[in-house]
């Protein structure tokens, strides 16, 4: 009974992790791809990471195993922060079919030394 | 749980390919970046996988270590990529 | 005192985690290590202290795992359908600023929910540049952080923290009530 939870964990962790990697190919532009790698990425080694540790039911193991999937949730969206707001500033554009875009007037104004535009407020 | 950890490696190996795919082409540095991310992960899962097919847990450090020493490449890249402006 | 001794024994607690076992010799060396790390890197100090509220933050956390399973969902949904259907979108949101560990919180959890991503956070963090994969409304994408917000804030923020969220909330109640009017007189 364990073994067959802990297959279906794993098998639908693995399939969040193939969707992850497809997406990095269909998507249009980069910020996109980053949509699929932290969020479908992540959640398919949290599934990997439950169903490793249904598998293996020392407590050590365990424990080493809570600690990566804690280490991931901190750390993957910190990192996509950081891909994103460097792509962004270093002239990655957005793919065509984006309609809004703030932060563009934002980093406009400040080109300019105009530290007074309030983006989203008009 | 053997089939089931052949097809779970198997499909990681698929999502490594797609993500090398990815790594190659990827216009930008910072697609690259997200691909080099991805793959870290496909690892991590593969470490995971490959624990509970053999019982073996002797490795699991080594998840960590990759964990934390691929976020800190990721974040290095990207401040790479602001401060150059090499996109 | 107090900060330093939470702060040591969350270190402690990783060390025990890697080295598998709670003996005396772990126990000693985990504080050791935890001690030395701290008088190396000392944490900056915590601006107004948050408090943490057990029913609040288990709240918090059921929506956000709810969130987040939704939105891998989502993002397996947009993978597989063909993508002509993405409309995406930078929204400036206003948030709150009340301390670094909130918004920093608040900008991971909007990352790993649905269909938003932070990409910018203003320098005095007042403002959280959010990138949308499906932008219907810009307003929508403010409703729903500032959702969040709130959920976060109930759950670890301090006395006047919460009551400036709870003050938002209602405005934000009153102005959904007057747009309802609007459509349906």
């Amino acid at each position: 009974m364990r073994e067959i939870l802990a297959s279906i964990l794993l098998l639908s962790g693995v399939a969040f992790v193939l969707l992850a990697g497809i997406g990095l190919q269909r998507f249009p532009d980069v910020f996109a791809r980053m949509h699929a790698a932290t969020k479908a990425a992540t959640l398919g080694l949290l599934l990997v990471l439950a169903g490793t540790a249904l598998q293996l039911s020392s407590p050590g193991d365990v424990a080493k195993l809570v600690l990566v999937a804690g280490l991931m949730f901190v750390t993957a969206p910190v990192g996509a922060h950081m891909v994103g707001r460097a792509a962004y500033r270093a002239g990655n554009e957005l793919s065509p079919e984006t309609s809004v875009d703030e932060l563009a007037d934002k980093l406009a104004a400040e080109a300019k030394g105009d530290r007074t535009v309030e983006p989203g407020t008009d | 749980m053997n089939l089931t950890t052949l097809i779970a490696l198997a499909g990681l190996g698929l999502s490594g390919l797609l993500c090398l795919v990815r790594l190659a082409r990827g216009p930008t540095l910072a697609n690259r970046i997200i691909a080099l991310d991805t793959i870290l992960i496909v690892i991590i899962t593969g470490i995971a996988v490959a624990a509970a097919r053999s019982g073996e847990s002797s490795f699991l450090d080594v998840m960590v270590v990759a964990a934390l020493l691929g976020f800190t490449g990721t974040v290095t890249v990207a401040r790479t990529i602001e401060s150059k402006k090499a996109k | 005192m107090r900060l330093f001794a939470g702060r040591a024994a969350w270190l402690l607690a990783v060390w025990l985690f890697l080295w598998e076992e709670v003996s005396f010799g772990n126990v000693l060396t985990g504080l050791a290590v935890a001690t030395a790390v701290l008088l190396l890197f000392p944490p900056r100090r915590a601006e107004r202290r948050g408090r943490f509220r057990p029913v609040a933050a288990l709240k918090f956390l059921v929506y956000f795992h709810y969130k987040l399973v939704q939105a891998s969902g989502i993002v397996a949904w947009e993978i597989v359908t063909p993508r002509n259907r993405i409309n995406e979108g930078v929204v400036a949101v206003r948030i709150r600023h009340f301390s670094d560990a909130l918004t920093t919180l608040l900008a991971n959890a909007i990352s790993l929910t649905p269909g938003t991503l932070t990409i910018e956070v203003d320098r005095d963090a007042t403002t959280l540049y959010v990138h949308v994969l499906h932008l219907k409304g810009v307003e929508d994408v403010r409703r729903e952080v500032q959702k969040l917000e709130l959920m976060a804030v109930r759950a670890f923020g301090n006395e006047q923290a919460v009551r400036q969220a709870l003050e938002d909330s209602a405005e934000l109640v009153r102005e959904d009530a007057r747009r309802a009017q609007e459509d349906h007189p």
